[in-house]
């Protein structure tokens, strides 16, 4: 590669064609590293602009009112006043009974404008249903409603259904198949006043018959003026991405006013939602978040092995150069000037490689790990944007990287003197390592054998490059197949082992006393009952005494006899078991970090509107949501009151999804109980949360082979380049292509190994890192990772690192010992 | 006819695109057992070529090459390889040992995989480095390396050594005193010689002179008495 002063250019594109397996491997590996960096981190943001588009699009309340008292033109009037609200819509939601063929499911039902009424009512649109199939109601008798109660149901568009609820009931035919901005999550669909408990699915139908569902018949009062539910719409939120703080910023206030505004003049009586409180937006946007966390630490990883293949690769290929390098010199082209070709060749094969990477990533990643989640989400295909922030970040990165390293290995040769760099590199002067000094071993060993084994502990550089490269593959493989681990066992220990009650249940109304004894004595009639025990759960928000943050998903637990709670719930730490104390609370482990609380400190709990002092006399073992634990003596200390429970835990003997449903119908008619939740179904949710993360793991572990696969090629092909006149003499003395082959290969495998063995090592680390980031808030990740998911990298690390010594074989038969052996280098 | 080498009409064409290069263009000579043979000629001539040919690292593109009975130019790749462990032994002007084995090691490297090899011990110290046994290449003189080169060669008791220029980077009385090595192996062992050089005022220590030009055979000289190299000056 001559320099010639106004042909960069030509030089630059006759380089690149001569070594154009080098600059390919620096291209493709710097690909590889700026689609996997912009492509996960792209995934997070891509799924949340997706979601909000689909909100968007289909006018999600921003604000959704609830109230047992109902609403009327009024209230509207009133709230459409509030700064920030640019409209109300009124509208009813209510609890229903399906009936199908003899069969009644508890149903949520929405109600949906229908055009032609002529009421004066306002028929602006929201919580638009989204039309899969059939048509939308055009009058009261018609009805809309998902594909998976048609399914469940065997029944079609055109067949008619009835709904009832204690106000009456009416038939409606099925005129179309929607999905819902409100039910974006595919199976949860949140728990019903009526039948098991669980709705099984929603309905929407138009508000006359809405109304005459929802609203009881009372004289003097026109149940078509009066509604459930108001939604709220704000005027800046739609242009602002729902899971940004833009968003909540827009509707905080707002919120605020809604809230003050039933303080002052509704007596408190109002509940207000914002879109989080969707238990299937907020899922979504964990899900999302646990993505984004994933892609903090992995992309680094790859960028960092890529960066040294890059090095190894320029510091050869300056080697190479050395004789000329050394002439120009002499001939008085300046250090610069020399550089500058180097650092060129470097820079073009990172930015065509940045180039390629960043669109295939921005499109691939996304696209993979969003479908995944489809199985849980209705959301259209996730949207891809050309993230130019992550893409330039990236770019820069491996620009950076991939440059400095050429310029790193040129300097270096460049501070010989031109006459030293002309001849030849004097050869490393062979050394004995310690091996030699066990002369038992030593002595035993073949010729290659020792050749092998000095050339490892030689070549330092090499060594560190390969054992690292390796070593990072198998540290990727054991930290992805450890996460299913860690996360997968959780959900184990947590509803079978921790969780002893295997149902639990809420009341309407809390009851002391005798009450509570006749409550459970009616319930334990039921045959399928074994225990029972009452408690009080609520919502509290808790916060470590002195400082001002706040933690809001947690749950106050409170149980009727502190000895009896070992047989529901187990408390426990490190394999030893919590009593319940009577002068303290017993905290959530996860809950403890966030609050950063040990033992013997205090926290202040929020209940309702008292706050109150606690100290903190242990710490459990849990792995889902928050909770404190707290003896009813203790309660009555802190805030000067017997406690009144409100739901029970109870451990039944149902043995199947069918005994479970004639349970729950049995317990609902017990007019106290509000809902009902069996932990299998809860620990089935999550399960199906958890299993998408299968498919990111699949990527991560793809991408640690070809991490692998990319780094033995280089370096194989470097040594066979390096040793070429070695290769050759010994092809000369007439050994084998096989022999050959495994004096090269024999230093791979060893080298292989050691990766391997520090990579397992190394994953344990990994593991432990991505673990803690990318637990969500409500989630503790179990910590241990299965023996066989060590045995599994091993495996999957060797083979990967084997697969190339197979393909580079036949470099071997190639070796052409007249060529090789010709240059005095 | 007995011959121990034929090297019949031997031609060698490297073709690039149009152009037709003949590096050996129709060469014919023989040589007998134990005969100590020099090949000279300027650069460029063809020698190299001759050689690496005639020690099976290399194919013919036309004519037969007859090694001790053996039809050698119509061998398999794999074939050329048994060929070279077994009946070759090989010198290079730039020595090419093994850098991370020492003296012995890289005798012993080529012992082990002969049928018939020497003791690695005692062929270096027929070549006069008993004492540097357990040094590295990069710890010898170019002198000191190319006599392990040749102990090497010559540990696998070969059939024919091949030295091509193998005194180019030594200085005239180290080149001296490897030639002399050469050809009393040559007369002590009765192994045939063949040694390629561009330097012609060696050509009297030889049996036989075979001179290339141009791909060509130029001259083939016999010397009834060769000149013992001592008392040739260069």
């Amino acid at each position: 590669m001559v320099i010639m002063k106004n042909a960069f250019g030509k030089n630059l594109i006759r380089e690149i064609r001569n070594t154009i397996t080098r600059f390919l491997s620096i291209m493709v590996i710097v690909a590889i590293g700026v689609a996997f960096f912009g492509g996960i981190r792209a995934t997070c943001p891509d799924m949340k602009l997706t979601a909000d588009k689909y909100l968007d699009e289909n006018k999600m309340a921003d604000i959704r009112i609830l109230s047992s008292l109902g609403f009327t033109d009024e209230d509207v009037a009133k709230i459409k006043k509030i700064k920030g609200v640019s409209d109300v819509v009124p509208g009813y939601t209510f609890d229903a009974l399906a009936v199908s063929r003899d069969e009644e499911k508890p149903v949520k039902v929405h109600s949906i404008a229908i055009s032609a009424q002529g009421s004066g009512k306002s028929v602006s649109e929201v919580n638009k249903p989204v039309l899969v199939e059939g048509n939308l109601p055009e009058n009261e008798d018609e009805c809309i409603t998902e594909k998976g109660y048609l399914n469940d149901e065997g029944i079609n568009i055109g067949d008619y259904i009835e709904l009832k609820t204690q106000n009456g009931s009416k038939k409606f035919k099925i005129t179309g198949v929607v999905n819902s901005p409100m039910y974006i999550n595919t199976f949860e669909r949140g728990n019903n006043s009526l039948g098991s408990g669980k709705s099984a699915a929603f309905f929407q139908i138009g508000e006359k018959s809405a109304a005459e569902l929802s609203i009881p018949e009372i004289p003097g009062m026109d149940r078509y003026a009066v509604y459930t539910e108001l939604s709220v719409i704000i005027d800046e939120a739609k242009e602002k991405n729902t899971f940004m703080d833009e968003y909540k910023d827009v509707v905080e206030p707002v919120k605020s006013e809604i809230q003050e505004l039933s303080k002052n003049e509704y007596s408190n009586s109002w509940y207000v939602f914002d879109m989080f409180d969707n238990e299937s937006v907020y899922g979504y946007m964990n899900d999302a978040d646990r993505i984004g966390a994933v892609g903090e630490v992995f992309p680094l990883i790859f960028f960092f092995v890529a960066a040294l293949v890059c090095l190894t690769s320029m510091t050869r290929m300056v080697e190479e150069h050395r004789t000329q390098m050394g002439v120009l010199k002499a001939l008085g082209y300046g250090k610069l000037s020399i550089i500058s070709q180097y650092f060129l060749y470097a820079f073009t094969a990172s930015i065509a490689g940045s180039i390629i990477g960043a669109p295939i990533g921005f499109r691939l990643f996304p696209t993979v790990i969003f479908n995944a989640y489809r199985v849980m989400y209705n959301l259209p295909a996730v949207v891809t944007p050309f993230n130019m922030s992550l893409a330039i970040t990236s770019t820069l990165v491996a620009v950076i990287s991939t440059t400095a390293a050429a310029v790193m290995a040129c300097i270096k040769e460049l501070t010989s003197a031109p006459a030293e760099l002309m001849r030849p590199r004097a050869p490393k002067a062979g050394k004995r390592i310690f091996l030699e000094r066990i002369g038992f071993i030593w002595r035993r060993m073949s010729f290659t054998k020792k050749v092998t084994a000095r050339n490892i502990f030689r070549y330092k550089k090499r060594f560190l490059m390969t054992v690292i490269g390796i070593a990072g593959c198998t540290g990727l493989l054991v930290t992805g197949f450890g996460l299913k681990d860690s996360i997968l066992s959780i959900t184990d220990i947590q509803f079978n082992d921790i969780y002893v009650y295997n149902l639990i249940g809420y009341l309407k109304q809390p009851v002391t006393g005798e009450e509570a004894d006749l409550f459970k004595a009616e319930l334990d009639r039921n045959s399928y009952i074994e225990k029972l025990m009452l408690l009080f759960q609520q919502s509290i928000s808790v916060g470590k005494s002195g400082s001002n943050s706040k933690q809001s998903n947690v749950y106050i637990t409170v149980p009727e006899d502190n000895k009896d709670l070992k047989k529901f719930i187990k408390l426990r730490m490190n394999d030893s078991d919590i009593d319940l104390p009577d002068d303290g609370v017993v905290i959530t482990q996860k809950l403890s970090k966030m609050l950063d609380v040990k033992k013997g400190e205090y926290i202040d709990i929020t209940l309702g509107d008292k706050t109150v002092q606690c100290k903190v006399r242990d710490i459990t073992e849990h792995y889902v949501w928050h909770y404190i634990y707290m003896s009813k003596q203790y309660y009555n200390q802190i805030f000067n009151m017997p406690v009144k429970f409100n739901g029970f835990a109870s451990i039944t003997n149902t043995a199947s999804q069918g005994q479970e449903e004639e349970l729950s119908k049995e317990l609902m008619k017990n007019s106290n109980i509000n809902s009902l939740n069996f932990t299998t179904n809860i620990s089935d949710n999550f399960r199906k949360s958890m299993r998408s993360l299968d498919s990111v793991i699949f990527v991560l572990i793809l991408s640690a082979a070809a991490l692998a696969f990319v780094v033995m090629y280089n370096l194989t092909n470097i040594n066979i380049t390096e040793r070429i006149r070695e290769l050759a003499t010994i092809k000369v003395l007439g050994f084998y292509d096989k022999e050959l082959a495994s004096y090269i290969y024999r230093e791979n495998i060893i080298l292989s190994l050691i990766g391997t063995a520090a990579g397992l090592i190394l994953g344990i680390f990994l593991h432990k890192y991505v673990i803690a980031t990318t637990e969500t808030d409500i989630v503790m990740f179990g910590r241990n990772i299965n023996s066989v998911s060590f045995i599994y990298s091993a495996i999957l690390t060797l083979i990967f690192a084997g697969t190339v010594n197979v393909f580079m074989y036949g470099r071997f038969t190639r070796i052409n010992m007249v060529e090789s052996l010709k240059s005095a280098e | 006819m007995g011959r121990f080498i034929e090297f019949n009409d031997v031609r060698k064409i490297y073709k690039s695109g149009e152009v037709e290069i003949k590096a050996v263009d129709g060469v014919t000579f023989s040589v007998d057992k134990g005969e100590f043979v020099v090949i000279a000629g300027p650069s460029g001539a063809g020698k190299t070529t001759v050689l690496n040919i005639l020690g099976g690292m290399d194919f013919a593109s036309s004519g037969s090459i007859i090694v001790d009975g053996n039809e050698i130019s119509k061998y398999t790749a794999r074939q050329l390889t048994t060929y070279r462990r077994y009946d070759i032994g090989f010198v290079f002007q730039f020595y090419n040992l093994v850098q991370n084995l020492t003296a012995i090691e890289n005798v012993e490297l080529a012992a082990q995989i002969c049928k018939n090899p020497l003791d690695p011990e005692q062929v270096l110290e027929q070549v006069g480095l008993k004492h540097r046994r357990n040094n590295f290449p990069a710890q010898l003189s170019g002198g000191e390396q190319q006599r392990v080169a040749i102990a090497r060669a010559l540990a696998k008791n070969p059939k024919l050594l091949l030295c091509d220029e193998p005194t180019g980077a030594l200085d005239y009385n180290t080149g001296k005193s490897v030639l002399k090595l050469l050809h009393d192996t040559c007369r002590s062992m009765g192994m045939t010689v063949i040694v390629i050089t561009h330097n012609l005022a060696i050509a009297p220590m030889a049996d036989k002179v075979i001179r290339i030009k141009n791909g060509k055979v130029e001259s083939i000289t016999i010397n009834e008495n060769p000149v013992p190299v001592e008392r040739i000056e260069w």
